[in-house]
């Protein structure tokens, strides 16, 4: 698959529309991201376990049980781009 | 040949604490549609989870209630999927590191104790509820981020009923626990059955089937039950069971294909970067096992050992948490266990099915109870006359002895007042005297029958027949 093809497969699946005049600059920036990519994979990481977060800490810290923050059911559906009943409606895919 | 049926069961359940498990919005049930909701439940951009205390608390109670190993160190995975339930596109939950490990439930079944080890618990959030319509479906996202556990056992079911069993006890320890209201027809706990079946003797496990929707405990039995034969039906038929995901249709009574293994999903969990991992404290953690509420199973020993209630009562008692706290109540007002016991099994009982009521809805208290039991007990009424105070005592705000009181019905117990009645109506009627001599019951019963008519019913009958069998004794010497 082609670079072009395989951003536009990407932006389609991420919902960003990608126009033919970002298309080079992508191209671009895409090569100078896989350099980088291939650069951490010389890396020999033998024997390194993998981290999740950039300090090995812990924390304590548990929210007491009560609730305190809740937005109006208008501003909740605000964004929503078909509201049927106060619910947002979706196409039928039974999962 | 003969087979043996292997099952695992996962049950999730929701937690009844006050908040989300990762936002302060408000779990409630019933409410409108997407009232209850915040920001951090709509997965907007921008938003952080932060774990709620009673969550983990009372996590940790159903650990510690089911024999679990907890890890005190709590850490999130992302279970990443894409479907309209789950806002953000992934849910939070713990994959790799459970809070809770190994433990077990041991349950009778037809009178042997079967041990259901149970491999993890572990703690998520809920999904967005989803009405489905023919072409759309609606999402209310009150029920987004309310707080579950999973509880996954071993492969040691070997039976539908012994998985009733199982699921029945895991209810009831979700009740004591205070954890949860584990309604299955409700959703607040729900069933998935993994099922296969394999040849007696072999160790090997066979391809199994996945069954979900099931919405009551007897439905689990039954979808087992046929599941079990269907699979041996395909084997014994020279055909393969498939690895797939079925539902029980409870018309049908039959389970169904839901979807082929071809459609498996892969999560791709990973570390939930936006939590880091939280230590508990040590002590917490123990407080919490030292204030774990006692459970059913050792309830039913107190009930059987310390207060001489038969093995099927007592088990009755435990079985709805209600009526076995207000047993609990009941009997620090007074020591007759068993006639609470046969009180709230019967009359109260009865009169709970018909009005179709939970104790708490009635006008009953532990104190009311315990009165009325005390007054028959002291013989200031018979145990019929306390029938009739217990329907007025549900009808109307009162207590036992108001009702007594109003309805006249004192039984007298004076020995003196009594005697005098006798005399008066042998003296009245010296045949009896003769009757009796000549071994006729009628002549006591014809007595009895006069007091109670002069008394309207109050003379305390136990007493009436005792001193008049003592007076005619007396009359015949």
């Amino acid at each position: 698959m082609d670079k072009e093809t395989l951003l536009k497969k990407l932006g389609l699946k991420t919902m960003f529309r990608i126009s033919d005049e970002e298309m080079p600059l992508l191209i671009q920036e895409y090569d100078i991201f896989m350099n980088h990519v291939q650069a951490l994979e010389s890396i020999d990481t033998t024997g390194v376990e993998p981290m999740t977060f950039p300090y090995d800490i812990e924390t304590t810290f548990l929210r007491e049980d009560e609730p305190t923050h809740m937005i109006s059911r208008e501003e909740a559906l605000k964004n929503a781009k078909d509201v049927t009943h106060h619910q947002i409606r979706v196409p039928k895919v039974v999962g | 040949m003969n087979f043996e049926v292997v099952i695992g069961l996962e049950v999730h359940c929701e937690l009844k604490t006050k908040s989300k498990m990762f936002s302060p919005s408000k779990v409630t049930f019933g409410e409108d549609v997407n009232t209850m909701v915040n920001e951090i439940d709509l997965g907007m951009t921008g938003t952080l989870p932060v774990l709620n205390r009673s969550g983990v608390e009372y996590a940790i109670r159903v650990c510690h209630a089911l024999h679990m190993d907890i890890d005190e160190l709590v850490r999130f995975d992302r279970k990443n999927y894409y479907y309209s339930d789950l806002p953000k596109g992934f849910q939070i939950t713990q994959d790799a590191h459970p809070i809770g490990r190994n433990g077990y439930i041991d349950v009778e079944v037809d009178g042997k104790t079967r041990h259901v080890e149970i491999e993890r618990l572990h703690m998520e959030e809920d999904t967005a509820k989803q009405l489905h319509y023919a072409t759309f479906s609606l999402i209310d996202y009150n029920r987004a981020g309310i707080p579950l556990i999973e509880i996954v056992t071993r492969p040691t079911i070997r039976s539908g009923k012994e998985a009733a069993a199982y699921l029945e006890e895991l209810r009831s320890i979700l009740l004591y626990t205070d954890v949860s209201d584990a309604k299955m027809e409700e959703g607040s706990m729900r069933c998935d059955v993994n099922i296969s079946i394999r040849p007696f003797g072999s160790d090997k496990f066979g391809i199994r089937t996945e069954i979900k929707n099931l919405n009551s405990i007897s439905n689990v039995q039954k979808a087992i039950d046929y599941e079990a034969k269907r699979q041996e039906r395909l084997l014994l038929s020279g055909k393969e069971v498939l690895q797939e995901t079925r539902r029980y249709d409870e018309g049908l009574k039959e389970t169904v294909l839901m979807r082929a293994k071809g459609d498996a999903v892969d999560y791709k969990y990973y570390p939930e970067p936006n939590i880091l991992p939280i230590r508990l404290d040590h002590q917490w953690v123990e407080s919490i096992k030292e204030h774990l509420p006692e459970m059913p199973s050792q309830r039913v020993k107190k009930y059987i050992e310390v207060y001489g209630i038969q093995e099927k009562d007592a088990h009755i008692l435990v079985s709805n948490k209600e009526i076995s706290d207000f047993f609990e109540e009941t009997i620090q007002l007074t020591q007759a266990y068993r006639l609470v016991c046969n009180w709230l099994l019967g009359d109260v009982s009865a009169y709970l099915n018909k009005q179709n009521q939970s104790l708490s809805e009635t006008r009953l208290s532990p104190e009311k109870l315990a009165r009325l039991i005390t007054c028959v007990q002291e013989e200031i009424i018979s145990g019929k006359q306390a029938k009739t105070v217990f329907e007025v005592m549900m009808e109307e705000d009162k207590t036992p002895d108001q009702i007594i009181e109003e309805k006249g019905m004192k039984q007298i117990s004076s020995k003196d007042d009594l005697l005098k009645m006798f005399c008066d109506i042998l003296d009245a009627h010296p045949e009896s005297v003769n009757d009796y001599v000549a071994g006729k019951d009628r002549a006591v019963k014809f007595v009895v029958g006069q007091v109670m008519k002069q008394t309207r019913g109050q003379a305390n009958p136990k007493l009436t027949n005792e001193l008049l069998i003592e007076e005619l004794k007396r009359r015949c010497a």
